[in-house]
């Protein structure tokens, strides 16, 4: 593939490259447990801004809050505190019905193709849906924009009348591509939309992620823990770890030159396409502990650098270089090659 | 491409245009499926009888005739006559009349009573959900033939009040099935899907929530009306509800109980015979209906 993440930017405008699509501001989000003591912090303190027709990664593990912070942003799961704007509107505090009315203009894809289509909707329903709530197309009108959406996701109109059971897991997920696209969106959340295909059907469902925004420039967040999908796609990526916003930045100057030790493990931990490559021995052991709060970095659990003034306070998201922020003490004070584990 | 022409549309595009929009009967006929035409082929067979064969039959089905008490089958009584001389043969294709009547009217209104307060139960978990469920729990604990019989005594001893017990007894039974289905499908990722679409929540419930969730109720109605007819003839032999020259299987059957002892079988068979191939039909057509709905079965 050649470098597609760069494709229209010379022809923006400067305003709308300055213009921002989705922002968010101070998104706390816990969800509580029974007895209070082990609350799961999906989201603490995230924040970043994705400008019109731009593509922003958010990288984790399981459990860093990846999804829930997609879901707020589309007010599909409410916030604790925090704001959120998208398309210039405040999503956090939105009356239900300005909200729902809002929705044929941001749009979401799911991770899980087929348990995100109603069983009981074929594929020309459930396709027609967003149209019959959002539009005033009907009949002939609804059927021709239809058959033109299915054309769009490169579905075959034969399988309008097929049940999503009926359909593979890359046509289902082109199903909620085109259900997704239905309405001209203008903001779309990719919540993980590969991670349960066939690695054969992965690219072609990133390609077609890829052409669909350069016809319509569209403003993507793509949540994903793959991070060869994030290169092909992003411009810039977050990486995300226990709720928090650990590093943001370019794609390119992030997965290159990581200033983070939680993003150097998620590089390290991607395996090599070379068999003979074997993967960079790890230095960060364990797993995440949806639960645990110290009081200091949330990485200190499993930080191979950490240092007793880890321990104190959070550091709060540092720039490293212009544009590129992480949230580590040693973000200043050091450069990132004599961080390397090893190196010592 | 260029745009129509204002107010004309292209010719229509060459694809087959799906079946949109498709509504129940409609995905129903297309549906049909071997069970669902039989269990409704021997449900039209009985209420046509009920009408059909009383019109024509020689005796009358209220008619007692002691001098013909205790026949066995012969081509004058088929069925034979039992202990007053009422001729088995019409009044067992008479009973539909009743039977169904009260079990459909029974059931039904409790089966919906049941749906709405489910679908209400399992979407608000909190008062709604709590408060319905310990009111199942009480109408369940309560004896069947006590809680009639204190109802008939209240209003009194007619049809009416024996197809309030059935919707009653039923309604419990719905309101669980239903409430447990939308719990679990309301956390459905299609769900979550459907509202990040615009959906309203009244649409959500109807288009999404409530067909997803309807399956083993369906499958239910089919049991409660075999044991709907059941409890008519409980209630029956108690007095209550059917009086007794009205033919009405249950309490044909539970008249005829006595006599097999003593060779008389044919009294209790035939009723009998009808009233299982009625529980039958409303079963195999709760199937079939249940078969035709299930998009995965076909």
């Amino acid at each position: 593939m050649s470098d597609p993440r760069n494709h229209d930017a010379s022809q923006d405008t400067a305003a709308v490259d300055n213009a921002v699509a989705i922002a968010v501001e101070g998104l706390n989000k816990t969800f509580p447990t029974r007895r209070g003591v082990l609350d799961v912090v999906a989201a603490e303190d995230v924040g970043f801004t994705v400008p019109y027709g731009r593509t922003l990664g958010i990288v984790g593990e399981s459990g860093s809050g990846k999804s829930t912070v997609a879901r707020c942003i589309l007010g599909l799961t409410p916030v604790d505190s925090g704001r959120i704007e998208v398309l210039g509107r405040s999503i956090t505090d939105a009356p239900a019905k300005a909200l729902r009315s809002w929705r044929s203009e941001m749009q979401i894809v799911f991770q899980e193709p087929y348990e995100s289509l109603n069983p009981r909707y074929h594929v020309w329903e459930a396709v027609a849906e967003p149209l019959l709530l959002h539009t005033d197309l009907r009949g002939t009108d609804l059927a021709r924009r239809v058959h033109e959406l299915l054309e769009q996701v490169a579905l075959s109109p034969d399988l309008a009348g097929r049940y999503p059971h009926e359909l593979s897991g890359g046509q289902q997920q082109r199903v909620n591509i085109a259900r997704a696209l239905a309405t001209s969106p203008r903001v779309l959340i990719l919540d993980e939309p590969t991670a349960s295909l066939d690695v054969s059907v992965q690219e072609g469902v990133l390609r077609l992620l890829l052409r669909l925004q350069r016809e319509l420039n569209l403003t993507y967040v793509l949540i994903s823990h793959d991070l060869k999908a994030i290169r092909a796609v992003c411009e810039r990526v977050a990486v995300m770890y226990l709720g928090r916003l650990v590093e943001i930045g370019p794609t390119d100057e992030v997965l290159s030159n990581p200033k983070h030790p939680y993003t150097e493990f998620l590089i390290g931990a991607e395996l090599s396409v070379d068999p003979d490559v074997a993967p960079a021995a790890s230095v960060v052991r364990g797993e995440v502990s949806t639960t645990e709060r110290t009081g200091g970095c949330v990485f200190t659990g499993r930080c191979p650098l950490v240092t007793s003034a880890c321990h104190k306070a959070q550091p709060a998201l540092t720039e490293a270089t212009p544009g590129h922020d992480a949230a580590c003490i040693l973000v200043k004070s050091e450069s990132s090659a004599s961080r390397r584990p090893g190196a010592d | 491409m260029n745009p129509p022409p204002a107010g004309r549309h292209e010719a229509a595009p060459e694809f087959v245009l799906p079946r949109h929009s498709e509504g129940f009967a409609k995905r129903l006929r297309r549906n049909l499926n071997p069970p669902l035409l039989w269990g409704a082929f021997i449900i039209f067979v009985l209420a046509l009888g009920a009408y059909v064969v009383p019109a024509i039959w020689q005796f009358g089905a209220e008619i007692a005739n002691p001098r013909e008490a205790l026949l066995p089958p012969s081509v004058r009584h088929p069925f034979g006559t039992d202990r007053s001389g009422f001729d088995i043969f019409v009044r067992v294709f008479h009973a539909p009349r009743i039977d169904l009547t009260i079990v459909v009217l029974g059931v039904g209104l409790g089966a919906l009573i049941g749906i709405v307060l489910g679908v209400a139960a399992g979407f608000s978990r909190r008062f709604m959900g709590e408060f319905s469920m310990r009111l199942a729990d009480i109408v369940q604990a309560f004896p069947l033939l006590i809680l009639a019989i204190a109802l008939v005594s209240l209003g009194g001893n007619s049809l009416t009040n024996v197809v309030f017990v059935l919707a009653f007894v039923n309604a419990p039974v719905f309101l669980r099935l239903v409430r447990s289905r939308v719990l679990t499908v309301r956390e459905q990722r299609y769900i979550q899907a459907a509202v990040a679409l615009g959906n309203s929540t009244t649409r959500l419930v109807f288009r999404h929530v409530l067909p997803n969730s309807l399956g083993p109720a369906v499958v239910q109605f089919g049991v409660s009306m075999g044991y709907g007819i059941l409890t008519l003839a409980g209630l029956a032999y108690l007095g209550v509800g059917v009086q007794v020259p009205t033919p009405e299987w249950g309490s044909m059957i539970l008249g005829g109980a006595g006599y097999i002892t003593t060779g008389q079988w044919w009294i209790s068979i035939f009723p009998g015979i009808f009233l299982a191939s009625a529980v039958f039909a409303f079963n195999l057509l709760s199937e079939g209906i249940e078969q035709a709905r299930e998009v995965h079965l076909r």
